[in-house]
């Protein structure tokens, strides 16, 4: 969901197809399946009513064909990069699917066992070395900010050189996909409270020089005032009954006049008795008492039956 | 011409123009600078010496020619780089980390085309929202291979043979590359069929028979 502080409250977003998502209608509607193919056959055949032109029979759940034909996304094979709407995302479309990727900001290393992409750029010059860059691949599985790129948002807020203050960080798959996308000129703050998952947290950051791993609670910001400069976007997946306050506390002393947020509010962590439409509308309000616009709600639906890391 | 005129010489006139260019150069000296200069220079020319002298020294003379003016320009006109011209960019920029500009190669063209055909490369297996994009070619783009995680098993890389250059080579192959022949005679079966070509067959036959 993004939110923008203090600006203009101005129209919300129209549902806008990502990629491979379906048109997705105005708050809460149900999202469709995304260019899938993968094995299994899990997440094929979930389009439903708004799957855009996948409301066909989900087909058969294997592979079709022999091996090596449909292996989608399988290592050796091309891909084209191109860029995506959204500034330092990027698309990677092969023969069976099309993928979210980041750059590598180090180069031959992935962060949690992901795939990537390596690209040859050919010298401008004659006989001159030729240079890689590398891709990493972003799964919306894995992570809700790809997951909420797939479902269309219409703004991340965050760019090449964007501060970003990433509340509840956990492992750090994620916040290592926002650190590519600001690249070396952005930061990423990012606050984890438990040690366990921070020392994961600690060690992607050592190689991730604009990562700034802060293992505090984030209901204290005082405790890490001293390491924040005011911030053009709040990240907060926090997941606690009272993640509206966090937030609100952290972006009163870090997020800069017309800064965004952006929250993933699990319902049944805030409150598992009510019914997720009501939680919404109660978290929305508390967010409009700190002064938040809501710009844009999207439900993720399938992409998030899976714990994230 | 005009100088013989005045009674000066070329030599004179040029020394002229040199101090009237240094005078130019820098303006801070304008006036005090040049006020002995005329007397030295316009001296030897005794008629009518205050219409040639005039220029050098006062600013709005309606005598002053433009010649002057031009070359006042020239002398203190700073040189200037070039304005950018507008054209296709490079690289898309620092906020797509500079990526380069799609290189064309006939390859490439041939990999986008098949991935603008993708729906029909599945067969019916999977089904791809369509690309309305209308050039198939994106501005920006790169050629990259997938390389495997450290946790990917056998079943998710490639063997050596199965690698290969394009998207079209793998494509092609793939051991369903019968079932696209098939599918393509079908298609060529059922248009060629009737027609012009049927009947001079069954004219063929029946001349056999005889």
């Amino acid at each position: 969901m993004g939110f923008e502080r203090g600006g203009r409250g101005g129209a919300r977003g129209g549902g806008r197809g990502g990629f491979g998502g379906g048109d997705r209608g105005g708050r809460g509607g149900a999202r469709g399946g995304f260019g899938g193919g993968r094995g299994g056959g899990a997440p094929r055949g979930r389009g439903g009513p708004r799957g855009g032109g996948r409301g066909g029979p989900p087909g058969r759940g294997g592979r079709g064909g022999a091996r090596g034909g449909a292996k989608g996304g399988a290592a050796g094979k091309k891909v084209i990069v191109e860029p995506h709407r959204h500034k330092g995302v990027f698309v990677a479309r092969g023969g069976k699917e099309d993928l979210l990727a980041t750059v590598n900001l180090v180069p031959g290393e992935s962060v949690y066992g992901e795939k990537r992409i390596s690209v040859e750029n050919a010298s401008k010059e004659e006989g001159g070395a030729s240079t890689k860059t590398e891709y990493r691949i972003w799964n919306p599985f894995r992570s809700k900010l790809a997951a909420g790129i797939l479902g269309g948002l219409e703004t991340i807020y965050m760019k090449p050189g964007s501060k970003v203050l990433y509340l509840g960080a956990a492992s750090g798959t994620s916040v290592s996909h926002v650190a590519d996308i600001v690249g070396p000129t952005g930061a990423v703050y990012a606050v984890e409270f438990s040690h366990r998952s921070g020392r994961d947290l600690i060690n992607m950051a050592t190689r991730r020089t604009n990562v700034i791993p802060i293992v505090e609670d984030a209901r204290k910001p005082m405790a890490y005032r001293m390491l924040l400069p005011m911030v053009d976007v709040i990240f907060a997946d926090v997941a606690q009954p009272d993640q509206a306050r966090i937030v609100g506390i952290n972006a009163k002393q870090f997020l800069k006049q017309g800064g965004g947020l952006l929250i993933s509010i699990k319902a049944s962590c805030i409150d598992s008795t009510a019914p997720p439409e009501q939680v919404f509308a109660s978290e929305v309000q508390k967010l409009r008492e700190d002064k938040f616009f809501p710009k844009e709600q999207l439900t993720l639906g399938t992409l998030t039956r899976i714990p994230f890391g | 011409m005009a100088a013989s005129v005045l009674g000066l010489s070329d030599a004179e006139i040029d020394k002229l123009l040199a101090e009237a260019e240094s005078r130019l150069a820098n303006p801070d000296s304008s006036n005090a600078v040049t006020a002995p200069q005329q007397d030295a220079a316009v001296a030897p020319a005794a008629q009518t010496p205050v219409v040639v002298a005039a220029p050098s020294a006062a600013p709005a003379e309606v005598v002053k020619p433009t010649l002057e003016n031009k070359s006042k320009k020239l002398s203190v006109r700073v040189p200037q780089s070039k304005e950018k011209t507008k054209g296709p960019k490079n690289d898309a920029g620092a906020d797509w980390f500079n990526m380069p500009r799609t290189n064309l190669t006939p390859e490439l063209k041939r990999d986008l085309q098949i991935l603008k055909m993708r729906e029909v490369v599945a067969m019916g297996k999977q089904y791809f929202k369509k690309d309305a994009r209308k050039d198939f070619v994106p501005e920006f783009s790169q050629v990259g291979t997938i390389i495997a995680g450290a946790a990917d098993g056998r079943d998710s890389r490639l063997t050596r043979k199965e690698r290969k250059r394009t998207i079209v080579e793998e494509v092609l192959g793939a051991q369903v590359v019968d079932k696209y022949k098939n599918k393509y005679h079908g298609i060529q079966e059922k248009k060629q069929s009737g027609g012009k070509n049927f009947y001079k067959k069954l004219v063929n036959g029946r001349r056999k028979r005889k």
